[in-house]
């Protein structure tokens, strides 16, 4: 028992253990040729120390060459190996330089292999040295051929990859990696290749040291692996954490989580989202059984909004009302997006829902009070045209009278004239429609509603509410004129307070114009596109326009320059303007008068039909 | 000369229609107008019998057409129609003198009534008017001195304050009075007074 006897099996086992540990972490990593390059690495160090030692305790020439002879083949893996290592664990490096040096390299030990005698390194003899510890070994004398250059060529190609990969390697930023890597590999490359040519020409007398040299390298290689795994381990528990945090945040939120796999149809839902439909945690939930929870009427905009985010827009947003099995109905808003595939085609989705009936309960309570305060406005306002709806009313009733008496008179002919009775009958349902037209006209504009938005043809609205204003306008002498561009996108929102609001800005624009009386007196009502994505409604009248210093207040509540207004006309019609999303203005005209302009966001769905 | 005639103004095609109908079923002529402008636009100053107009049309309005038919020379009395009693309007209406204010739903029996006093205004201020013109036409064949000495007479003085007023003598006086009474075809001076009133536009013809 020696030093030598020790060290030697120890390097083995040492080996043998790393090998072992990278061959498990290799089959279960992703990235794992590295890992498989060092368990080769190691396990031809391995057997290369068994041959070191095998050649220190020989006995004769033959047992030496033998060894020899059979270290080509650890020699070449280990070589190929951790040149395989570098260019994988690395990604840098020229790789030609390494294909040729491994085949050189390689091309040199199987000439070593096949041939009778070992060619690359040959032992004519051996000796027996003492040294530290007064061991006795033997060690070879070494003849050197052609074949042990063309080796040597083949290793020098290797060092020049290894120091061509560990450069680039170290100018991309990461130091430590190509100086610990590279530089090991390097300096122990040329110490064991320049230590073994010392003890083959007898100038040193040592034992071989090439198992231990690649035992160094397989630290430092076996080091930055390890790092690797380290790295991940701390990943992972990163990760962990972060999730950790997400839950944290998402319960506070009252977040729920959702995917949706295609291929399967299934929903994933973590507990918060299965809270929010009140799910139970092992149900199966797929899309029918979703879209089936939800209040019918938001079921179609649900799965529009999926269908258009499937289809190219990714994005998927609605808010939405699930029907909840204990009753009633929860305002859910889902964020969330397509997740492609391999081929670009859409495999799942992935999002977020939160509940937002509060929120939602707000609104419609904050609607229900516009929708009052705007019912409160028509109402004062019918008050002014009541006089003129009046004479609206009385134009078919006073034709409906009429016909009926000249019917009268045609009957008590004693061959009446029947063409004409029908005549007359036929005017008189006609007239009878056009007053029920009235009354419902004026029903709408009277009934106590919230805003309801939907597409509208922006003429179709100038002309109802020209219907409803025309009447007025004539008992007071005004002009009323309706400029409609051609071809104007439809809008979005809703008719009847839309009509109240054009209907309150026309009488205040014939309002102005009442005093002093004039003979050209106009109001005209215009509609164009604005600026993208809105059109521009502008109520303009030839009156007096509005004292400047007073510009500003005219959208105050209760500011008014008539003698009986009530002043809350403009600030309702500013209300409703901006619960449609647009912007209302007042402007002097010049050359008089006043001009108030509103903008209205155009629907977004084109091919929406017309009022 | 034609036949008295209704003539309607309103904005409302059917409501025409049907007006039109009414009176013709009760044996009047009718014609009718889109809008006063339509009316102003037709030669109609010789026209007679009324016109019914609503108050209340887009454009021209009923008190504006009324002004502008004054303006252009028509003399028919105006029958209003309205849906509700307008005071401030009516008022101003009847100042320019329109004969009626109806509601539009009125029974017919107003309506024809209304018309019925209408011509009859109609017929009135035209024999009115025809008179006065004769009168007016007798009164140009006085010389300017004959007219001086009428217009003493009437205000009732006697010859001799006419003579000392015109600076004449009293039988010269006298012969420009029996001048006047051959020439303005008249008996007696309350005559004389009654042709002097007509020709001030103060007196209908009895």
């Amino acid at each position: 028992m020696n030093w030598v006897t020790v060290l030697w099996p120890m390097m083995i086992s040492a080996c043998l253990t790393l090998a072992l540990i990278n061959l498990r972490i290799a089959l279960g990593e992703v990235k794992r040729l590295p890992h498989v390059f060092f368990f080769l690495s190691a396990i031809s160090v391995a057997t290369v120390c068994a041959l070191e030692l095998t050649i220190l305790r020989a006995e004769s020439v033959d047992q030496v060459n033998e060894c020899l002879r059979w270290s080509s083949i650890p020699l070449t893996v280990m070589v190929a190996s951790v040149t395989g290592f570098i260019w994988t664990f690395f990604g840098t490096g020229r790789h030609w330089m390494a294909v040729a040096g491994v085949v050189i390299l390689a091309g040199s030990q199987v000439a070593n292999l096949v041939s009778s005698h070992p060619v690359v390194r040959r032992a004519s003899a051996i000796r027996k040295v003492e040294t530290l510890g007064g061991v006795r070994f033997t060690t070879p004398v070494v003849t050197e051929t052609a074949w042990s250059v063309v080796e040597m060529i083949g290793v020098l190609f290797v060092i020049a990859f290894v120091f061509d990969a560990s450069i680039a390697l170290w100018r991309r930023g990461e130091k430590r990696r190509a100086l610990i890597v590279g530089g090991s590999i390097i300096f122990f490359f040329l110490a064991s290749r320049g230590h073994a040519a010392l003890l083959d020409k007898g100038l040193v007398q040592t034992p071989y040291l090439v198992g231990l040299s690649f035992l160094a390298v397989l630290v430092a290689m076996g080091h930055e692996l390890s790092d690797e795994v380290f790295r991940a381990a701390k990943l992972s528990r990163d990760l962990h954490e972060s999730e950790r945090r997400m839950d944290l945040a998402a319960h506070a939120a009252k977040l729920g989580f959702w995917t949706w796999n295609l291929a399967k149809d299934e929903i994933w839902a973590n507990a918060t989202a299965r809270r929010l439909f009140e799910v139970p945690m092992d149900e199966h939930i797929n899309m029918a059984r979703f879209v089936v929870s939800l209040h019918p009427d938001d079921r179609e905009g649900v799965e529009k909004a999926i269908h258009a985010a499937l289809h190219g827009g990714m994005e998927y947003e609605k808010d939405y009302r699930a029907v909840l099995a204990s009753g009633g109905v929860r305002w859910i808003s889902a964020r969330g997006r397509v997740e492609l595939g391999n081929h670009g085609r859409p495999v799942l989705m992935r999002g977020v829902l939160l509940d937002i009936t509060a929120q939602k309960t707000a609104d419609t309570e904050l609607q229900q009070l516009r929708g009052q305060l705007a019912h409160a406005g028509r109402v004062s306002m019918m008050g002014q045209l009541a006089s003129a709806l009046a004479h609206e009313l009385n134009q078919p009733l006073g034709a409906i009278l009429r016909n009926a008496e000249a019917a009268e008179l045609f009957m008590q002919d004693p061959e009446p004239n029947l063409e004409e009775v029908r005549a007359i009958i036929a005017d008189i349902r006609r007239d009878d429609q056009r007053a029920g037209e009235v009354i419902d006209r004026l029903r709408a504009l009277l009934k106590r509603r919230d805003i309801e938005t939907r597409a509208l043809s922006v003429s179709a609205l100038l002309e109802e509410v020209r219907a409803l204003t025309r009447a007025d306008a004539a008992a007071r002498g005004v002009k009323l004129e309706i400029q409609c561009a051609p071809d104007l996108p439809a809008i979005r929102g809703d008719r009847v307070h839309l009509q109240q609001v054009l209907i309150n800005l026309i009488i205040n624009g014939m309002d102005a114009l009442s005093e002093p009386r004039r003979a050209d007196a106009c109001v005209i009502v215009s509609a164009r596109r604005a600026r993208p994505g809105f059109l521009e409604v502008a109520v303009m009248d030839n009156g007096h326009g509005i004292p400047p210093d007073r510009l500003e207040n005219v959208f105050d509540p209760f500011f008014t320059t008539k003698p009986h207004g009530m002043g809350m006309g403009l600030p309702i019609s500013r209300t409703i303007i901006q619960t449609h999303g647009g912007h209302i203005a007042a402007e002097n005209v010049e050359g008089g008068g006043a001009a108030f302009r509103f903008t209205l966001p155009e629907d977004g769905d084109h091919n929406a039909p017309s009022i | 000369m034609s036949s008295p005639t209704v003539h309607i103004v309103d904005d409302d095609e059917s409501f025409l229609r049907a007006v039109t109908r009414l009176l013709r079923a009760s044996g009047l002529e009718v014609k009718t107008f889109m809008s006063g402008a339509d009316f102003l636009s037709q030669p109609l100053h010789t026209a007679r019998g009324c016109v019914i107009s609503d108050l209340q049309m887009p454009g021209m309005n009923g008190l504006a057409f009324q002004e502008a038919m004054i303006q252009a020379g028509h003399s028919m009395p105006v029958i209003f129609l309205t849906g509700n009693g307008d005071i401030p309007s009516t008022v101003s209406a009847m100042k320019q003198g329109a004969v009626d204010f109806l509601e539009k739903r009125a029974p017919k029996e107003q309506l024809l009534e209304a018309v019925s006093r209408a011509f009859a205004r109609d017929e009135a201020e035209r024999v009115q008017r025809t008179l006065q013109r004769e009168v007016k036409n007798r009164f140009a064949s006085l010389s300017d001195r004959e007219k001086e000495v009428l217009a003493e007479v009437v205000r009732g003085k006697m010859n001799k304050e006419i003579a000392s007023d015109l600076g004449i003598h009293e039988r010269t006086v006298k012969l420009h009075r029996t001048a006047i009474t051959t020439k303005l075809q008249v008996q007696s001076v309350a005559e004389l007074t009654r042709l002097w009133l007509i020709l001030q536009g103060k007196s209908q013809a009895s």
